[in-house]
This record gives C-alpha cells, structure tokens and sequence, in this order.
C-alpha cells in the first residue's frame, strides 16, 4: 500500500493490519506461554498494550513467528485470509488437543481485492480511536490469560502450529504447504471477546478436547 | 508423861501448874468474874474453888443471911419488913444472875474442855509422828551399823589380803633370798672353782652376772610392791575416815531433821496459842457488848416510845399548821374578792349588787333577742347569696359559648373572603378571556375572505376522495399478485435461512471453514520440527536398539570386540559427574569441617594456627595487641623449634624460663597468652 494517510483520528489499513499482526503475536505468544507449550524460562516479559506479556526468546520460535505472521500480514492487506488457527498438538501421536480460531472479518462490504489492488478506489480509513482498540485487544488478552483456570491440563510433550485459511486465488509462497483441516473430536468451544479495529473484526474462539 | 492424864476433874493444883499452856488464859476469866455482882457476897477465896463447893457456900451464904436476919432482930416494923421483903426479891434477883453465869462459866468450862481434848487428839497424832519417826531413826541406825559392820569386815578382808600379800611377798623374798644364797654359794663354788679350773669361770660369771641382775630386779619389784602395799593402807584409813565421817553426817542429818520437825511444831503451837488468847480477849470484849447492848436497847425502847408520842403530836401540829394557813389564804382570797367588788363601785352592798344582776340579766334576755333575729337575717342572707352566685355562673358559661361562637363565625367570615377574592379573580379571568375572543372574533372577520374558503374546501375534498381510490385500486393489486401460498413459501424459506445460518455459526465455532478456501501452513512450523525430531530420535533410537541386539548375539557368544556404544560412553560419562560431585561435595564438607575445627581451637585455645609450609606453624593469639605479633614454630616428629619473630624477640623471659630451663612448649604458650591477657585487661 503506497498511500497512506497519516492523519492523527484515523486508522490505514495497514495499521490495522499491523494491529491485528501484533495482537496474533501477544496473544499466541501468551497462549504458548499460559498453556506451558515451552518451558516458562525461555519467556520474557515485555510491556506492550499496557499489560506485561511474556514473551518467547527461543531464535527459533521468534523467526517463525517473524515469517508467518509478515505474510499473514501481507495477506490481510489483501483481504485474503478468512481465519488464523493456532493447533496444539501432542507429538508424538499427533493428536489435536487444543485449536485457537482466530478468525477475521473485513467491516467494510465485500469489496474486490482486486479492486483494492487496482487502485480504483480510495483507500479505506478507519474512524475509530486507538486507544479504544488497544483497550478491547488488551481485555481479549486478559481474557486469553484467564482461560487457563478452565483448559484441561496439557501433561505430555505438545507443539504447535499456525494455520492460515486463505481465499483459493491466493498465491502461496514456496516456503508453504497447503495442509488438512484440524477437527477437535468432542470439542468443547468457548468464544472470546470480539475486538474491532474498524477495518478487521477479530473473533477468538478457543476450542478444545472435553474430557 | 502427865499429860495423858488430863481429864475433866482437873484439880485446882494442876491449874495452878505452869506445864498447863492455857492456865493463863483460865486465870483472867476468874479475874473477870468479879464483874459481876455474884461475887459481892461470896468470899474472895471461892473464887478459886470447886463448882460443887462454891454452890454450897452460895447457898450457905444465903441461908445464913436469912438466918442472920431473922436471928439479928425480929422486924420491928411494917417498914422494915418490906424492906427485908424488898432486900429478899434482890437477893433472889442476884442469885438468879449468879446462876445464870454460874451456868456461862460452865459452858465455858465444857469450850475449854472440848479444848483440851483437841489438843490432846493433836498431840496423840504428834505422838505417833515421834513414834514413827523413832522407828524410821532406829533403822537408820541399824542400816548405820550394818555399813559400819560391812565396812568392818571389808576392812577386815583387806588387812586379811595385806597379810597375804605381805605373807606373799615375805615368801618371794626368802625364794628370792634362798637362790640369792644359792648363787652366792655357786658363786663360791665358782671362786673356788676360779683357782681350779680356769675356763668355767666366765660361764659362772655370766651366770652370776645375770643372777645378780635378776636378783636386783626382784628387789626392784619388792620395794614396788611394798610402796604399794603402803598406798594400799593410806587408801585403807582415808577409806574408814571417810566411812566414820558419813556416820557423823548421817546422825548430824538426822538431828537436823528432828530439830526441824520440833520447830515446826513449836510454831504451830505457838501460832494456836495466840489465836486462843486473842479469841478469849475478844470473847470478853463481846460480852461487855453485849451488855451495854442490852441496857441501850432498853433505853432505846423509852425513846422509840417517846418519838411515836411526839411523832403524834407534830402530825396533830402540822395538820392544824395547814388548816391555818388555808384559812390564812381563803382570807386573803376574800379579801382581794371584797376589794374587786368595792373597786366596781357597787357600794350598794349585796342589794344593789342583786339588783344590779338583775338588770343585767334582763339586758341580756332582750340582747339574746336580739341575736336571734339576727341570725334568721344572716341565714336569709346567706341563701340569696348561694342563689345569686348560682345565677353568675350561669350567665358566665353562657358568655363562653357566645365567645366561641363568635370565633367560629370570624373565622368563617375570613374563609368566605378569601373565597371571594378567589372568585372574583376567576370572574376576570374569564372576562379577560372572553375580550380576547371577541378581538379575534372581530379580527378574524376583518382578515379573512370568506368565499374564498369556501371554494376551496370542495376542491380538497375531492382530491381526496381521488386518492382513496387509488389506494383502493393499488390495495385491490396487491392482493392479486400476494398470494397465499407464496407468503407461506416465503415464510418457510426465511425459516429455513435462519436454521442454516445458526449451523453455519456453529460450524464455524467447531472449525469449519468455506470449502473454497485453501488452508496454508509454513512448513518449517514447529508442530512439524518437533515430529521431525522426534521422528530422528526415534529413528536413532531403534538403530541403537538393532546395535545393542547385535551386541547381545555376539557377546554372548564372545566373538570380537564390544562396540563403543553412546550409551557405554554416556554411562561412563554419568559415572565420571556422579564422582566429581562426590568429590566436590567431600571437599566442601572437609571445607566445613576444618574451618569448624580451626574457628573451635582459636575460640578454645585462643591461638589462631596457621600452617605456612610443611610443619611450619604460625601461631598469632587472640590478646595479642597487633596482627603483626605472631610466633613461628616448625614441628617435626622428634620436636618443636621456635623461629624467631619480632614478637617472640620481646619474650626473652618467657623463652628463657619455659623453653630453656622447663622445656615446655604449650606452658609456654599459656604464659604468654596468660600475658597478653593481662595486659589487655589492664589496657581496658
């Protein structure tokens, strides 16, 4: 996107965009960290949203985490990815044991990417203050964090991935695979709060195996 | 004894006797007798005499008197006969009392009687006392010379024994003296035997040597035994003397106790005899009492009579006394009265004054008339008052109900105004308001055309009957392409859209996603880095495995050399850290421990050792002044060597007195810490 308003009351596109990158990153970030994905001494705390979050240090992670979410960034962008699910999975048998939806909405009408990307039309402001989103990705969050009192306890050695629903037309990267969907069988959901930017509307729903 | 002897028919002669203690008592009693008029007639020697005498002579005095008289002369006279009559009644009057005291006397004959036995009981008891007493003296002296006896016969036995031991020894002596002669004749023998043959002598010299001392120890013992012998005796004669000196005593005690016992009864007795003598005395003095009671208590009769008399007579005196002076004052009364009545005026006298009352009494009828009728009047009086009073009441309650009457009605009268006012303002209101449409009445008729409104009116009216035709017209359309099925299948439809958006909501939330949708992932994600690795671990795992098995086989059948196996190397690895922490925990825990044992000895010995090299020792104390004072010590296996230090340098006594002459190495440690410690408390 070369045009960008920088004006002080409104919100580009692409800010919404990183917007919704940063939150993916905390609240993933959060869950690997909440859920004991990896051992807690490999986490940092970092002040962002107003909340201390922890965050991991592990090289690895933090690439991945660099790579994915820039092209799901660039994706939004293009209005192209429906939803982002964060699947934690058992390693050794592969079992499905908790799947984090994330899923994304576009506010402004089904507009065209093409459209978007052929200029024909100006780009899209959003009106809403900054502060009040970060306040409603701050309580997503929050919330995210208090999950952990009712989520079944992971006790084996688990992993995770990110899987991203794009729209068909969209080009694929040689570094991605098209995979499977994931089912949870006898899932249990629970959905969180909605948070907005004007532009994206991100619904979390967190679902996971009843036992 | 004489004494015994006394009985009631005691003779003159023995009361006379002065053994008698109580004749002196007896004598006065005869003194006083003469007191009484009996004696006047009797001889002064009577008095002395036996009862039974004495009356005869009484008697006889009295017979011879008669008879004296009667033979002296016949009475001449009348008067003279009644004065002998008168001499006789005396006579029989005196010898009344005569007998009377002779009777006294008696009596106190038969007190001094009952005396005398008393006393004669008494000294019966003493009697026995002494006889007792005799008894218990005579055994005394018997068991006296018993002991006199035994202590003869001891004395006996010991000069029996001293002639034994005297007969005993005189025997030794002559034992003694016969080997003394014996020996002396050997030793003659021997003297002659000398000249002869030469090589005897010195075994009867020896023999006589010893003889001779024996003999001198056998003197020795007798002279012993005499001088006891002698002691013996002395013993002997202090023995008697003291024995002699006892009896002595016990007669000297013996007399003491009889001498005791005698006068304690002398005291007694002399004790009775005053108390006897004082009885008598006041006896005496009783009687003269008595005596001179009687003749008051005739005199006091006569008085006792004359005082009731005279008491009479001062009662008589004293009522009469009274009676005077009631007149006295009666008088007196009547007298004021008469002047009180003289005073008035009434000089009339009782007439006047009775004529006086009489008007008087009359004014006072007509007054008590008078009062009568005025007391009708009061009563009158009083009734029209009670009736006039009833009435002010009344007319008072009916002036309260027509005040609070009047209250009510202005108070009404205020409501009703405030009515008015109220009403008359509505009155002007409404008039206002009725102005105010007549203007717009007038005004409304000066503005508007009439006829123009009224034409227009049925033009309106028309284009709205046009318009509700055509809403009949579009209804009547509506209802014809609205059917009722088609509203039904649309109803259903809507339904059916709702059911499928609710699933697809649901289907959402289970993570269904749009079929068209292509679902992405990096490949390098770690869900697939984990698996791969885990994949690898395994993979080596199961080589591992295979090896091992191989292993197995071979080694059992001990064919070649065992493989180097990572987990042969890793066991040894685990080994190798188990150890070195074995190791590093040994050495912290020596660590420990020989820092516990060296902080121990510096605290116990107060000496802070430090080993500089092998077997060389600092030794720095805890009084020292400086951390510079230390001594150095090197310890070998046969000893210790002091190195000298600046400090050890200021020790020169100390090394000199322990190491060099006591060659003590710890006493010479405590000396110098025993210093330092003495000079830091005297620092402090």
């Amino acid at each position: 996107m070369s045009e960008t308003q920088q004006k002080t009351q409104c919100i580009t596109l692409k800010g919404s965009a990183e917007l919704v990158k940063e939150y993916l990153l905390y609240g993933i970030n959060n869950i690997l960290y909440q859920r004991g994905i990896y051992p807690p001494e490999t986490f940092e705390t970092k002040d962002h949203f107003g909340l201390c979050i922890l965050m991991s240090v592990d090289p690895k992670i933090v690439e991945f985490f660099k790579v994915v979410l820039g092209q799901i960034e660039e994706w939004l962008l293009q209005r192209k990815v429906e939803r982002v699910s964060l699947v934690i999975s058992q390693v050794k048998t592969k079992e499905v044991l908790e799947k984090w939806d994330f899923k994304v909405d576009y506010e402004n009408g089904e507009i065209d990417a093409k459209t978007i990307i052929k200029n024909e039309i100006m780009p899209e402001v959003g009106k809403k203050d900054l502060k009040t989103i970060q306040k409603e990705i701050r309580e997503v969050i929050r919330q995210i964090t208090a999950t952990v009192s009712f989520l079944p306890l992971l006790d084996c050695l688990c992993s995770f991935d990110i899987l991203t629903y794009t729209k068909s037309d969209c080009d694929i990267p040689n570094e991605w695979d098209e995979t499977s969907p994931v089912f949870i069988a006898n899932s249990q959901e629970v959905q969180l709060r909605t948070f907005s930017t004007s532009l994206h509307k991100m619904q979390t729903i967190v679902s996971y195996k009843n036992t | 004894m004489d004494r015994k002897d006394t009985s009631v028919k005691v003779s003159e002669s023995d009361f006379e006797h002065g053994n008698y203690p109580y004749l002196p008592t007896s004598t006065p009693l005869r003194s006083d007798a003469p007191h009484h008029n009996f004696s006047l007639n009797t001889q002064p020697g009577s008095g002395n005499t036996h009862e039974t005498p004495k009356r005869m002579k009484l008697e006889g005095s009295i017979s011879d008197s008669f008879n004296t008289s009667s033979a002296e002369s016949i009475p001449s006279s009348p008067w003279e006969w009644r004065k002998m009559k008168a001499e006789l009644i005396s006579l029989r009057t005196r010898l009344t009392h005569q007998e009377s005291t002779v009777q006294q006397l008696h009596q106190i004959r038969q007190e001094m009687e009952e005396l005398f036995k008393k006393e004669k009981k008494i000294l019966q008891i003493q009697m026995n006392q002494d006889k007792t007493m005799i008894k218990q003296l005579e055994l005394r002296v018997d068991v006296g010379r018993k002991t006199i006896q035994e202590s003869k016969a001891a004395q006996f036995r010991a000069e029996k024994e001293l002639a034994e031991m005297k007969m005993k020894m005189e025997q030794k002596i002559m034992v003694l003296q016969n080997e003394n002669a014996k020996l002396k004749q050997e030793l003659e023998m021997q003297a002659d035997r000398k000249v002869k043959p030469d090589p005897d002598r010195p075994g009867i010299e020896i023999r006589l040597s010893t003889c001779t001392e024996n003999l001198e120890l056998a003197n020795k013992r007798i002279l012993e035994l005499e001088e006891k012998l002698r002691e013996a005796r002395k013993d002997q004669q202090k023995y008697e003397l003291q024995n002699v000196e006892l009896q002595a005593l016990r007669v000297k005690v013996e007399h003491f106790n009889s001498e005791i016992s005698h006068i304690e009864e002398s005291k007694k007795f002399t004790t009775r005899a005053a108390q006897a003598y004082e009885l008598e005395k006041e006896l005496n003095q009783a009687r003269a009492m008595i005596t001179s009671l009687r003749e008051s208590l005739k005199g006091k009769l006569l008085l006792e009579e004359q005082i009731a008399h005279l008491n009479c007579r001062l009662q008589r005196t004293e009522n009469l006394e009274k009676q005077v002076s009631q007149l006295e004052f009666s008088q007196a009364e009547l007298l004021s009265k008469l002047s009180e009545y003289e005073e008035l005026g009434i000089s009339g006298g009782p007439s006047a004054v009775r004529r006086e009352i009489k008007s008087l009494q009359s004014a006072v009828l007509d007054l008590t008339a008078e009062g009568g009728e005025l007391r009708q009047k009061i009563s009158i009086l009083e009734k029209d008052l009670a009736n006039a009073n009833s009435k002010v009441e009344e007319t008072k309650k009916l002036l309260t109900d027509t005040i609070n009457s009047h209250d009510r009605l202005t108070r009404f009268v205020s409501r009703l105004q405030k009515k008015m006012s109220l009403v008359t303002r509505e009155r002007d209101s409404y008039r206002q308001q009725l102005d105010s449409y007549e203007k717009e009445i007038t005004a409304y008729h000066n503005n508007e055309n009439p006829s123009v409104s009224n034409d227009r009116i049925p033009v309106l009216e028309r284009t709205i009957e046009s318009y509700r035709e055509l809403v009949a017209k579009l209804e009547a359309d509506i209802e014809a392409l609205d059917g009722a099925p088609h509203l039904q299948a649309f109803k259903l439809l809507k339904e059916e859209n709702e059911k499928l958006k609710d699933e697809i909501a649901h289907r959402a939330l289970k993570g269904d996603f749009n079929i068209n949708t292509k679902i992405v992932h990096y490949k390098l994600n770690p869900a697939a880095l984990a698996e791969q690795q885990a994949e690898e671990k395994e993979k080596a795992l199961l080589e591992e495995v295979e090896q091992l098995r191989t292993i197995v086989s071979s080694g059992s059948t001990g064919k070649g050399p065992a493989p180097s196996f990572s987990y042969h190397s890793k066991e040894i690895a685990e080994i190798q850290n188990n150890y070195e922490i074995k190791m590093s925990r040994l050495k912290e825990a020596f660590q420990a421990t020989s820092h516990e044992y060296r902080q121990a000895c510096y605290q116990l010995t107060g000496w802070k050792i430090d080993r500089t090299k092998e077997g060389q020792y600092k030794l720095a104390s805890q009084y020292a002044e400086s951390p510079g004072d230390y001594l150095f010590f090197l310890v070998t296996d046969d000893d210790v060597n002091m190195i000298e230090t600046p400090f050890s340098a200021t020790l020169t006594h100390l090394i000199d007195r322990y190491l060099q002459q006591q060659q003590s190495v710890p006493m010479f440690l405590n000396a110098v810490q025993s210093e330092l410690f003495d000079q830091q408390t005297m620092c402090h």
